[in-house]
Protein backbone atom coordinates (compact mmCIF):
# COMPACT_ATOMS: atom_id res chain seq x y z
CA UNK A 1 0.00 0.00 0.00
CA UNK A 2 1.37 3.41 -1.00
CA UNK A 3 1.45 6.53 1.29
CA UNK A 4 -2.19 7.70 2.17
CA UNK A 5 -3.34 11.36 3.04
CA UNK A 6 -4.03 11.38 6.81
CA UNK A 7 -7.43 10.89 7.90
CA UNK A 8 -9.38 10.39 10.99
CA UNK A 9 -9.80 7.21 10.45
CA UNK A 10 -6.50 6.30 8.56
CA UNK A 11 -4.89 7.35 11.70
CA UNK A 12 -7.51 5.75 13.99
CA UNK A 13 -6.75 2.44 12.01
CA UNK A 14 -2.94 2.68 12.80
CA UNK A 15 -3.46 3.19 16.34
CA UNK A 16 -5.92 0.11 16.21
CA UNK A 17 -3.96 -2.16 14.28
CA UNK A 18 -0.78 -1.68 17.18
CA UNK A 19 -3.04 -1.77 19.39
CA UNK A 20 -4.29 -5.26 18.77
CA UNK A 21 -0.46 -6.53 19.44
CA UNK A 22 -0.15 -8.17 22.56
CA UNK A 23 1.86 -6.33 25.14
CA UNK A 24 0.90 -3.07 23.51
CA UNK A 25 -0.72 -0.63 25.78
CA UNK A 26 -1.16 2.56 23.33
CA UNK A 27 0.07 4.99 21.21
CA UNK A 28 0.33 8.59 19.95
CA UNK A 29 1.19 10.08 16.58
CA UNK A 30 2.59 13.78 16.39
CA UNK A 31 3.93 16.06 14.06
CA UNK A 32 6.52 18.26 15.54
CA UNK A 33 5.35 18.64 18.85
CA UNK A 34 1.59 18.71 17.73
CA UNK A 35 -0.91 15.71 19.05
CA UNK A 36 -2.50 13.68 15.73
CA UNK A 37 -3.89 11.07 17.16
CA UNK A 38 -3.74 8.96 20.65
CA UNK A 39 -5.04 6.06 23.01
CA UNK A 40 -2.63 6.35 25.66
CA UNK A 41 -4.25 5.70 29.01
CA UNK A 42 -3.79 9.62 30.18
CA UNK A 43 -6.06 12.59 29.79
CA UNK A 44 -5.34 14.94 26.75
CA UNK A 45 -3.65 17.27 28.68
CA UNK A 46 -0.96 14.91 29.70
CA UNK A 47 -0.66 13.68 26.39
CA UNK A 48 0.29 17.21 25.04
CA UNK A 49 2.66 17.66 27.23
CA UNK A 50 3.97 14.26 26.42
CA UNK A 51 4.42 15.28 23.19
CA UNK A 52 6.02 18.47 23.42
CA UNK A 53 8.63 16.73 25.58
CA UNK A 54 9.09 14.40 22.89
CA UNK A 55 9.60 16.59 20.32
CA UNK A 56 11.96 18.58 22.33
CA UNK A 57 13.93 15.54 23.11
CA UNK A 58 14.10 15.07 19.49
CA UNK A 59 14.96 18.54 18.50
CA UNK A 60 18.14 18.35 20.57
CA UNK A 61 19.31 15.92 18.73
CA UNK A 62 18.09 17.13 15.41
CA UNK A 63 19.90 21.05 16.31
CA UNK A 64 23.71 19.59 16.31
CA UNK A 65 22.25 17.35 13.18
CA UNK A 66 21.82 13.88 14.34
CA UNK A 67 19.06 13.01 12.55
CA UNK A 68 17.30 10.34 15.51
CA UNK A 69 15.50 7.03 14.09
CA UNK A 70 14.49 5.42 17.15
CA UNK A 71 14.86 5.75 20.60
CA UNK A 72 13.50 2.88 23.21
CA UNK A 73 13.56 3.69 27.04
CA UNK A 74 13.20 1.27 29.52
CA UNK A 75 11.07 1.76 32.84
CA UNK A 76 10.27 -0.66 35.94
CA UNK A 77 6.73 -0.81 34.45
CA UNK A 78 7.01 0.42 30.59
CA UNK A 79 8.74 0.81 27.82
CA UNK A 80 8.50 3.80 25.88
CA UNK A 81 9.42 3.33 21.84
CA UNK A 82 9.63 6.49 19.79
CA UNK A 83 9.70 5.99 16.34
CA UNK A 84 11.27 9.13 13.91
CA UNK A 85 10.59 9.93 9.99
CA UNK A 86 10.87 13.43 9.30
CA UNK A 87 8.79 15.76 11.51
CA UNK A 88 6.63 12.51 12.89
CA UNK A 89 6.73 11.04 16.48
CA UNK A 90 5.10 7.62 16.81
CA UNK A 91 5.22 7.18 20.42
CA UNK A 92 3.96 2.95 21.90
CA UNK A 93 3.81 2.30 25.36
CA UNK A 94 4.92 -0.86 25.74
CA UNK A 95 4.70 -3.61 28.73
CA UNK A 96 8.63 -4.67 29.57
CA UNK A 97 8.03 -8.27 28.62
CA UNK A 98 7.73 -7.28 25.06
CA UNK A 99 10.89 -7.00 22.58
CA UNK A 100 10.53 -3.43 21.35
CA UNK A 101 12.04 -4.84 18.25
CA UNK A 102 9.22 -7.12 16.87
CA UNK A 103 6.68 -3.92 17.31
CA UNK A 104 8.95 -1.34 15.75
CA UNK A 105 9.09 -2.94 12.98
CA UNK A 106 5.43 -3.60 12.59
CA UNK A 107 5.25 0.45 13.60
CA UNK A 108 7.75 1.14 11.26
CA UNK A 109 6.05 0.09 8.21
CA UNK A 110 2.49 1.67 9.40
CA UNK A 111 4.27 4.86 9.63
CA UNK A 112 5.71 4.57 6.23
CA UNK A 113 1.91 3.96 5.16
CA UNK A 114 1.04 7.48 6.38
CA UNK A 115 1.85 10.11 4.47
CA UNK A 116 2.04 13.11 7.01
CA UNK A 117 2.27 16.72 5.52
CA UNK A 118 3.99 19.58 7.44
CA UNK A 119 1.40 20.82 9.39
CA UNK A 120 0.63 25.17 7.94
CA UNK A 121 1.88 26.97 11.12
CA UNK A 122 5.35 24.72 11.15
CA UNK A 123 8.29 27.05 10.28
CA UNK A 124 10.70 25.85 8.02
CA UNK A 125 13.75 24.40 9.37
CA UNK A 126 16.56 27.26 9.83
CA UNK A 127 19.06 26.37 6.38
CA UNK A 128 21.98 24.30 6.80
CA UNK A 129 24.69 26.89 5.77
CA UNK A 130 24.90 30.69 6.58
CA UNK A 131 23.36 32.95 3.95
CA UNK A 132 26.10 33.85 1.50
CA UNK A 133 26.38 37.76 1.91
CA UNK A 134 28.99 40.33 1.19
CA UNK A 135 31.91 40.57 3.13
CA UNK A 136 30.96 41.43 6.99
CA UNK A 137 32.30 44.68 8.56
CA UNK A 138 32.51 45.56 11.75
CA UNK A 139 30.41 48.30 12.90
CA UNK A 140 30.59 50.05 16.15
CA UNK A 141 27.55 49.50 17.74
CA UNK A 142 27.16 51.57 21.13
CA UNK A 143 26.35 48.44 23.84
CA UNK A 144 27.80 46.56 21.20
CA UNK A 145 29.29 42.89 22.24
CA UNK A 146 31.60 41.63 19.37
CA UNK A 147 31.34 38.40 18.12
CA UNK A 148 34.02 36.34 19.24
CA UNK A 149 32.94 37.31 22.88
CA UNK A 150 29.61 35.94 22.50
CA UNK A 151 30.88 33.04 20.77
CA UNK A 152 33.58 32.56 23.75
CA UNK A 153 31.18 33.40 26.29
CA UNK A 154 28.20 30.77 25.62
CA UNK A 155 30.52 27.59 23.96
CA UNK A 156 31.92 28.43 28.08
CA UNK A 157 28.79 28.19 30.04
CA UNK A 158 27.08 25.93 27.26
CA UNK A 159 30.29 23.33 27.45
CA UNK A 160 29.38 22.62 30.96
CA UNK A 161 27.10 20.34 30.22
CA UNK A 162 27.48 19.30 26.56
CA UNK A 163 30.38 18.54 24.28
CA UNK A 164 32.41 21.42 23.44
CA UNK A 165 32.03 20.57 19.64
CA UNK A 166 28.08 20.29 20.14
CA UNK A 167 27.97 23.48 22.12
CA UNK A 168 29.93 25.22 19.17
CA UNK A 169 27.37 23.68 16.55
CA UNK A 170 24.48 24.89 18.34
CA UNK A 171 25.62 28.86 18.30
CA UNK A 172 26.94 28.52 14.95
CA UNK A 173 23.08 27.23 13.98
CA UNK A 174 21.82 30.19 15.88
CA UNK A 175 24.56 32.80 14.19
CA UNK A 176 23.59 31.22 10.20
CA UNK A 177 20.99 33.84 10.02
CA UNK A 178 22.86 36.65 11.18
CA UNK A 179 25.03 37.52 7.67
CA UNK A 180 28.81 37.61 9.38
CA UNK A 181 27.89 40.40 11.72
CA UNK A 182 31.18 41.03 14.06
CA UNK A 183 29.32 42.83 16.36
CA UNK A 184 25.85 42.40 18.33
CA UNK A 185 23.65 44.59 19.70
CA UNK A 186 23.65 43.79 23.57
CA UNK A 187 19.50 42.94 23.43
CA UNK A 188 20.40 40.47 20.04
CA UNK A 189 23.25 39.06 21.87
CA UNK A 190 20.79 38.60 25.01
CA UNK A 191 17.87 37.28 22.67
CA UNK A 192 20.68 34.95 20.73
CA UNK A 193 22.63 33.68 24.13
CA UNK A 194 18.92 32.49 25.90
CA UNK A 195 17.86 30.79 22.31
CA UNK A 196 21.03 28.69 22.49
CA UNK A 197 20.87 28.26 26.72
CA UNK A 198 17.22 27.16 26.34
CA UNK A 199 18.63 23.55 24.72
CA UNK A 200 19.94 22.53 28.18
CA UNK A 201 17.10 20.25 29.12
CA UNK A 202 17.19 20.62 32.77
CA UNK A 203 15.84 23.31 34.48
CA UNK A 204 18.02 24.32 37.27
CA UNK A 205 21.12 24.16 35.22
CA UNK A 206 19.55 26.29 32.84
CA UNK A 207 18.33 28.58 35.01
CA UNK A 208 21.39 28.68 36.52
CA UNK A 209 23.95 29.13 33.59
CA UNK A 210 21.14 31.96 32.21
CA UNK A 211 21.94 33.43 34.94
CA UNK A 212 25.54 33.20 35.21
CA UNK A 213 25.09 34.84 31.51
CA UNK A 214 23.34 37.06 31.74
CA UNK A 215 25.91 38.58 34.65
CA UNK A 216 28.53 38.24 32.45
CA UNK A 217 26.88 40.42 29.65
CA UNK A 218 25.55 43.35 31.42
CA UNK A 219 29.35 43.08 33.39
CA UNK B 1 27.76 12.58 13.58
CA UNK B 2 31.45 11.09 12.64
CA UNK B 3 32.18 7.64 12.03
CA UNK B 4 34.69 8.57 15.00
CA UNK B 5 35.09 5.39 17.89
CA UNK B 6 33.21 3.42 15.57
CA UNK B 7 36.11 3.64 12.94
CA UNK B 8 38.05 0.50 13.94
CA UNK B 9 35.77 -1.17 16.28
CA UNK B 10 32.26 -2.80 16.41
CA UNK B 11 31.49 -1.49 19.74
CA UNK B 12 32.64 0.84 22.03
CA UNK B 13 31.57 0.65 25.80
CA UNK B 14 31.94 2.49 28.96
CA UNK B 15 31.31 1.93 32.42
CA UNK B 16 30.44 5.24 34.83
CA UNK B 17 30.48 5.36 38.66
CA UNK B 18 27.63 6.64 40.51
CA UNK B 19 29.21 10.22 39.57
CA UNK B 20 29.73 9.48 36.19
CA UNK B 21 33.04 9.39 36.03
CA UNK B 22 34.43 6.95 34.13
CA UNK B 23 34.91 3.02 35.71
CA UNK B 24 36.39 1.82 33.02
CA UNK B 25 36.37 2.06 29.40
CA UNK B 26 38.00 0.49 26.32
CA UNK B 27 41.08 1.84 25.46
CA UNK B 28 40.28 3.74 22.54
CA UNK B 29 38.38 5.93 24.62
CA UNK B 30 41.09 7.67 26.50
CA UNK B 31 42.92 8.45 23.24
CA UNK B 32 43.48 12.23 22.35
CA UNK B 33 41.01 11.90 19.35
CA UNK B 34 38.30 10.72 21.05
CA UNK B 35 37.81 12.02 24.11
CA UNK B 36 35.77 15.00 22.82
CA UNK B 37 32.95 12.35 21.59
CA UNK B 38 33.16 9.79 24.73
CA UNK B 39 32.56 13.33 26.77
CA UNK B 40 29.59 14.08 24.44
CA UNK B 41 28.30 10.34 25.35
CA UNK B 42 28.74 10.94 28.75
CA UNK B 43 26.81 13.96 28.36
CA UNK B 44 24.33 12.65 26.32
CA UNK B 45 23.41 10.22 29.18
CA UNK B 46 22.94 13.16 31.51
CA UNK B 47 20.61 14.84 28.98
CA UNK B 48 18.59 11.80 28.70
CA UNK B 49 18.24 11.14 32.18
CA UNK B 50 16.53 14.54 32.52
CA UNK B 51 13.69 13.18 30.23
CA UNK B 52 13.75 9.88 31.48
CA UNK B 53 13.23 11.49 35.33
CA UNK B 54 10.43 13.73 33.46
CA UNK B 55 8.87 10.71 32.00
CA UNK B 56 9.07 8.73 35.07
CA UNK B 57 7.61 11.12 36.85
CA UNK B 58 4.58 12.71 34.32
CA UNK B 59 3.34 8.79 33.16
CA UNK B 60 4.43 7.09 36.68
CA UNK B 61 6.58 4.54 34.53
CA UNK B 62 8.96 3.67 37.56
CA UNK B 63 12.29 3.89 37.72
CA UNK B 64 14.29 4.08 34.04
CA UNK B 65 16.60 0.94 33.48
CA UNK B 66 17.89 2.13 30.06
CA UNK B 67 17.28 4.14 27.07
CA UNK B 68 18.84 3.25 23.69
CA UNK B 69 19.13 5.53 20.95
CA UNK B 70 19.35 4.31 16.96
CA UNK B 71 20.24 6.77 14.30
CA UNK B 72 22.77 6.24 10.92
CA UNK B 73 25.40 3.54 11.41
CA UNK B 74 25.17 3.58 15.21
CA UNK B 75 23.28 3.00 18.20
CA UNK B 76 23.97 3.58 21.90
CA UNK B 77 22.56 2.21 24.82
CA UNK B 78 22.80 3.71 28.23
CA UNK B 79 22.02 1.28 31.00
CA UNK B 80 21.28 2.67 34.84
CA UNK B 81 23.07 -0.36 36.71
CA UNK B 82 21.80 -1.65 40.01
CA UNK B 83 24.51 -0.47 42.23
CA UNK B 84 23.99 2.90 41.10
CA UNK B 85 26.76 2.95 38.28
CA UNK B 86 25.74 4.03 34.50
CA UNK B 87 27.26 2.04 31.35
CA UNK B 88 27.20 3.15 27.73
CA UNK B 89 27.87 0.78 24.96
CA UNK B 90 28.20 2.32 21.63
CA UNK B 91 27.44 -0.55 18.20
CA UNK B 92 27.55 0.23 14.48
CA UNK B 93 24.70 -1.27 13.97
CA UNK B 94 20.94 -1.64 14.82
CA UNK B 95 21.61 -5.13 17.27
CA UNK B 96 17.70 -4.48 19.32
CA UNK B 97 17.40 -3.13 22.48
CA UNK B 98 17.79 -6.83 24.22
CA UNK B 99 21.16 -7.53 22.83
CA UNK B 100 22.69 -4.31 23.19
CA UNK B 101 21.55 -4.70 27.14
CA UNK B 102 23.21 -8.09 27.38
CA UNK B 103 26.58 -6.34 25.68
CA UNK B 104 26.51 -3.78 28.81
CA UNK B 105 26.43 -5.93 31.45
CA UNK B 106 28.72 -8.16 30.81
Amino acid sequence: MGPQSPTSESLGRLLTDLYSQPGVCGACLQVRDMVLIHDLPYSDDRIAGLAKRIDRLIAGYENVGRSIWQICAGFEKYRLLILCRSNTRLTILLKPEIDPALIAGRATRLLMEVDIPEPAMAQPPPPDHPVETAAPIAVAIPDGVPREDFERLVVGLLGRVTGTATATKLIQRELASKNGALVFPKEEARKMGLAVLENIPNRGKRESLVSEFLNALNS
Amino acid sequence: MTVGLLETKESVHIRLGANREIVSADDLVFESQHQEESRTMIHEFEYLSDYLDDFTLSLSMGKPQFVSVTELGRQTTFRYEADGGQAIVLTRAHRGVETALQKTSS
